[in-house]
């Protein structure tokens, strides 16, 4: 018996990667604009989405897969909104993207303009995990405190655009919104900003069009290649 | 936490490391972990260690190196080291940076029991 060592050299993420790239490629190739939407629990997702496909101009556009750890209560309150599925995950923390691929079979695409991937409730694993999206949304409610970006860098770095919820709670709460957005912003120069308060429809029109530009761009981008 | 699925992602690989080259006992495991991966540490050992027992019958020891989190700015080029989490060119002051290493998990090698 000797003993030896073995160099071996391998990204274990590389696969997971191309997986993901393969996907996303699969989206843009239909014309669909994939939305990763991640926060804390209860930051709002759901309303968030209810309230888009509400304000959407063309019904039956948008469609969603929606994570959590276990029942199907969101996805419950998203049917009536646009079409859904809800993905358990059976106690892990966040999505994967076989559970999403799985859960994307039993939804109907045609005429799909943006699929959205509601995250588990989660600023940690959720922005480890490329889903194939094209675009990647933080929402944060006023009420979780302007301290976040700082206390979970990778949520807000693999960003791109970051939705301030719960917006009509600010006078009651001591939530620096300056403060944020240079904490934010630190971390990632490029983030875009929407004030939101999706009950009343307050900043709608602004993630809405943010929304449909970067589903042109995304149209664009498609037609050049 | 998912460190545990990675543990598992991590004994499939050496698993099949050991078949392809018919080595015996796996005594230990290394691998290059980022700072910025997203994957704690002490949690992956603890998951890769205890699950190395039942996977293989004998314990492996999961050794970590650690690597920093660097950027390269898109501007002047500069590479520099990413601290508190600042993504910002420390020459130029451009924000446009790029990740270029603490990112990853790499198996880098094994060292293993053949029969010979």
């Amino acid at each position: 018996m000797s003993v030896i060592t073995v160099p071996v050299d391998r990204d274990l993420q590389a696969e997971r990667r191309a997986a993901a790239a393969g996907f996303r490629n699969e989206l843009t190739r239909r014309g669909i604009l994939c939305v990763n939407l991640i926060s804390s629990p209860g930051a709002g997702k759901t309303t968030l989405l209810q309230a888009t496909a509400t304000a959407w101009p063309t019904p039956g556009r948008l469609a969603v897969l929606v994570g959590d750890i276990a029942t199907d209560r969101d996805a419950e309150r998203l049917a009536p909104f646009m079409p859904v599925k809800q993905l358990t995950t059976g106690g892990a923390c966040h999505l994967e993207l076989a559970l999403v691929q799985r859960g994307l079979a039993a939804l109907d695409l045609e005429g799909i303009e943006i699929l959205f991937i509601e995250n588990v409730g989660n600023l940690v694993c959720p922005a480890s995990h490329d889903l194939g999206e094209h675009l990647r949304v933080v929402a944060l409610s006023v009420t979780e405190g302007d301290d976040k970006p700082g206390k979970y860098p990778k949520a807000f770095r693999t960003s791109q655009a970051c939705v301030v919820t719960k917006f009509d709670l600010l006078p009651h709460v001591p939530f620096d919104v300056s403060r944020f957005q240079t904490d934010a912003r630190l971390v990632q120069p490029v983030l875009s900003f929407f004030s939101m308060c999706a009950l009343s429809g307050f900043g709608m029109d602004e993630w809405r069009n943010y929304l449909q530009e970067q589903r042109r761009i995304l149209l664009e981008e498609t037609a050049s290649a | 936490m998912h460190e545990t699925s990675l543990a598992e992602a991590l004994l499939r690989q050496v698993t099949a490391v050991r078949d392809e080259r018919r080595l015996k006992r796996i005594r230990t495991v290394t691998i290059q972990l980022g700072t910025f991966s997203g994957v704690e540490p002490v949690l992956l050992k603890t998951a890769f260690e205890e699950r190395s027992q039942r996977w293989f019958g004998a314990a492996a020891e999961l050794l970590i190196e650690s690597v920093e989190l660097r950027a390269e700015c898109e501007a002047c080029r500069l590479q520099f080291e990413v601290e508190g989490f600042r993504f910002e060119c420390p020459a130029c002051t451009n924000e446009h940076v790029r990740i270029v290493q603490g990112e990853n998990l790499m198996l880098l090698r094994l060292s293993a029991e053949t029969e010979s």
